[in-house]
């Protein structure tokens, strides 16, 4: 029983660090920053060296970005309701490359604008 | 029938013998856990900013300080009004010694790196700034 028990306990804790694993290798700039609280309308958006925009491992062009946040901001309604019934906003992560130039990060920053995005973080590593 | 002493001390010496191979899979899948998950989880921070456009700013923005990133031959400077910084020590202190209620925009130019800006969001919130804006021209 113990040992069906440790299974389970592995399987949930692995599976929990797999979903953080799956995210892209990207070499983050080397800032402290902050704890990052991973909140249920978080959005990931990878953005490499060379601008190239991903999502969950997909490429997109920023057209097809910009369709993706408003097709997103729909599911979230209710999902992301706090308490008083009102939808808070997606919380965008920006995991850029730290040799990624700024105008393929703002570039970015207009799409997300034109979303209605107000708040984001920059991915840093702490090493 | 009733047990001698030897008989009741060799089974009290049996019902205290530890359950090895349970005991072994335990201490193995913890070990195996502590060392997988100790590799695997790479640590994540993150600078939340405030996005802001260029155009129709509000009045409170407007207000704030102005930190601009560019690049000159190659090297990536910091102006504040009419100050250049060009490392990251005077930048801290610039910023540490401007009122920090009316909080800060950042607005990088378009040929500096990624790591640049993050360096300038990082140093106004090291220097005490809650209320950093990213500024994004052109929209």
């Amino acid at each position: 029983m113990i040992d069906v028990i440790l299974l389970l306990i592995i399987f949930f804790t692995f599976t929990s660090q797999f979903s953080s694993t799956q995210r892209t290798p990207m070499d983050l700039p080397r800032e402290r920053g902050e704890e990052a609280p991973r909140a249920a309308t978080e959005m990931v958006i990878d953005l490499d060296a060379d601008g190239q925009v991903k999502v969950l491992g997909h490429e997109y062009d920023l057209q097809t970005l910009a369709t993706l946040l408003a097709g997103r901001e729909f599911v979230v309604e209710g999902a992301g309701a706090d308490e008083s019934g009102v939808a808070q906003p997606i919380e965008v992560v920006i995991r850029a490359h730290r040799d990624c130039t700024t105008a393929n990060l703002n570039a970015l920053a207009q799409v997300l604008l034109r979303a209605g995005v107000r708040k984001w973080s920059l991915a840093t590593s702490a090493e | 029938m009733r047990l001698t002493t030897r008989e009741s001390s060799r089974v009290e010496l049996h019902r205290i013998r530890l359950p090895l191979i349970a005991m072994i899979d335990v201490i193995l899948f913890l070990l195996f856990y502590f060392v997988i998950s100790g590799n695997m989880a790479a640590e994540e921070r993150a600078l939340s900013t405030t996005l802001g456009a260029s155009q129709g700013q509000s009045s409170s923005l407007l207000q704030s300080q102005m930190l601009l990133i560019e690049s000159q031959n190659g090297a990536v400077v910091y102006r504040i009004g009419d100050r250049t910084l060009t490392d990251r020590a005077s930048l801290a202190a610039v910023l540490s010694a401007l009122p920090h209620e009316a909080g800060i925009i950042v607005r990088p130019s378009a040929e500096v790196p990624v790591a640049a800006t993050a360096e300038a969001v990082q140093v106004a919130k090291d220097a005490g700034f809650t209320r950093i804006s990213y500024l994004v021209a052109g929209v």
